[in-house]
């Protein structure tokens, strides 16, 4: 009898974290994806590696989660990240009454933040607005959303996973264990069998479920970015002020991406770009980096981010966190889900994913993504 | 399909795979950093996501769309860019960099390399579409690169294997990949400041 056979749909991050850690762990793993590699939420996500300090105040799950991984990826894949560090930076003397909140909570989530003088700031960052009035250094960080994902699902490849693009899912059968799929270079239908099957879609998350029958809650929430053709910064720059629209600045290779908003969309597929979100980014980003405007617009894009919907205090609330749901529940078996999450954690998110995997399967298979290095997103993928 | 002028190409062929979802082209970061949506427009070389449409439609409000050449096709707008993965892997170039202006810091900045591996030299490269073994302006440009700043990567080594009929002295100097590179990489000019250099360094 051979390795169990997992289908994982999706080839994001979150699906080519749990491709790798699952073959990693001897499993048999096809990946399908409607589109290319990180055509999705991930592909136009923000790029930012985050040391989790946005989160330190709010959510300080997500906040540890992200130090925890940030600290991993840098030892797995330490060609794929742009390693300079960000600033949180104060404008007015409400963010500096912020800044013992913030620094406090950055000590309880163990992360690492340390405080420069305005003039050191712009020492290192001669473009920020020079009327700063403080500035804490974190260790955030800089990725390229789809070499992130082409490094997980090479690795995958090589430890035996087949990696499908361009297959969409058109139908499951949550309790018999089958996926249908339209093989879009093919153009034929086909059935994949397999002893589970592993929802990473994402925002497209709820319409994966709904097709095995199952009801789960992503809140598609689609942010806009506007990328500039110039390199304003070295360090990832934040405003120093709780989680907010328009308040960083990515630099990546010679751009700098702007961003971002956040507003519920119904369809993840239909997401319109509002005129003045552009506007206002580009006001907002002038605030930390004055000559903002001189730099052309190079892109503008808005991706959604797969909430996680959690009961909260005053009704239902969203979370930067992450949920697997085992859908036995609701008559399809075969079927597991994982909402929400972040670029960032991909990894740890596959681990506790596969984790589940492996109970339901009744399978003791260690997970050993935390100490295996990542290829090459150069490395074979099979496709 | 109505389109306004300022849309972006890339959103006019996600807009256009929702009335036909055979279509396939790969696309994902969306700011011309990924380097997978290129394709030729009208019969030149350009990414989709920064492309827009009014910069290409013309008075008759239409394009010709065509995938990138001198990579294997897998369909419609879709190419393999494995080819080019390969060959800048064989060079072993690091993917990060250090920044040039690193005021006042402890440790240089770094960053990913300005190529973004999008294939559109190659296909711009009428070298390319005569010898498939040609190792092409993006890997030789690369290996410009490692040449430049070796990171710890053996550049003598580097040279040595571009050195030969397929690599550096196939280039015709037609200039082609400069013209279309959209990160300013300029894959000529790093060909022909590798020649020189080996040039000057072999015996009149």
């Amino acid at each position: 009898m051979g390795a169990p056979q997992i289908i994982v749909i999706g080839a994001g991050s979150t699906g080519a974290a749990i491709a790798h850690d699952l073959a990693l762990r001897g499993l048999r793993v096809t990946v399908v994806e409607r589109g290319g590699v990180a055509s999705g939420a991930t592909g136009h996500n923000q790029a930012q590696l985050h040391s989790g300090a946005r989160y330190a105040v709010n959510d300080p799950e997500s906040a540890r989660e992200c130090i925890e991984e940030n600290l991993l990826l840098r030892r797995l894949m330490p060609e794929g990240l742009e390693l300079n560090d960000g600033l949180f930076v104060a404008l007015s003397e409400e963010h500096l009454a912020y800044r013992p909140v913030f620094l406090e909570a950055c000590v309880q989530c163990g992360i690492p933040a340390r405080e420069l003088s305005p003039a050191r700031a712009l020492e290192l960052e001669p473009r920020l607005n020079p009327r700063l009035l403080a500035a804490i250094q974190i260790p955030d960080g800089v990725f390229d959303p789809y070499r992130f994902c082409l490094s997980f699902l090479a690795t995958a490849h090589h430890n035996g996973a087949r990696i499908q693009t361009f297959t969409e899912v058109t139908g499951i059968d949550g309790d018999k264990r089958r996926v249908q799929v339209r093989n879009r270079r093919a153009g034929k239908v086909e059935t994949l069998g397999a002893d589970l099957i592993v929802n990473a879609a994402g925002p497209w998350a709820a319409k994966i479920a709904a097709m095995a029958g199952a009801p789960l809650e992503v809140e598609p929430s689609a942010g806009v970015m506007v990328t500039v053709n110039a390199r304003l910064c070295h360090k990832v720059i934040n405003l120093l002020a709780p989680p907010g629209d328009s308040d960083i600045i990515v630099p990546q290779r010679q751009t700098s991406i702007l961003g971002t908003t956040s507003w519920t969309v119904a369809d993840p597929d239909d997401i319109a770009i509002p005129p003045d979100h552009v506007a206002g980014i580009l006001a907002a980003a002038e605030q930390l980096i004055s000559d903002v405007r001189r730099a052309p617009v190079y892109g503008v894009m808005a991706a959604a981010r797969p909430l996680l919907v959690v009961p909260g205090a005053g009704g239902r609330t969203t979370t930067r966190g992450f949920a697997c749901f085992d859908h036995a529940k609701d008559g399809a078996d075969g079927l597991i889900s994982i909402v929400g999450g972040k670029t960032t954690t991909a990894r740890g998110m596959a681990e506790k994913l596969s984790d589940l995997v492996c109970a339901k399967l009744g399978l003791q298979a260690e997970c050993r993504t935390r100490t295996t290095p990542l290829l090459s997103y150069r490395a074979e993928m099979g496709t | 399909m109505a389109v306004p002028d300022d849309a972006y190409l890339l959103d006019a062929l996600e807009a256009a795979e929702k009335q036909d979802p055979t279509l396939l082209f790969r696309h994902a970061c969306h700011h011309a950093s990924c380097g997978s949506c290129g394709l030729r427009v009208n019969g030149r070389e350009r990414l989709a996501c920064i492309t827009r449409v009014g910069e290409v439609a013309g008075r008759r409000r239409a394009v010709k769309l065509e995938p990138l050449r001198n990579l294997p096709l897998l369909g419609d707008l879709l190419v393999d860019h494995q080819p080019l993965f390969n060959r800048i892997e064989v060079l072993n170039l690091p993917p990060l960099r250090a920044e040039e202006s690193g005021p006042g810091s402890e440790t240089p900045p770094l960053r990913f390399e300005n190529c973004i591996e999008c294939g559109l030299c190659v296909s711009a490269c009428p070298v390319a579409g005569s010898d498939p073994q040609y190792w092409g302006p993006a890997a030789l440009a690369a290996a410009a690169r490692l040449v430049a700043e070796p990171r710890g990567r053996d550049a003598a080594m580097t040279l040595k294997l571009v050195d030969e009929e397929h690599g550096l002295w196939r280039c015709h100097g037609a200039f082609e990949c400069t013209e279309v590179c959209p990160a300013n990489v300029d894959p000529a000019g790093a060909i022909m400041g590798l020649r020189q250099r080996l040039l000057k360094g072999r015996p009149g």
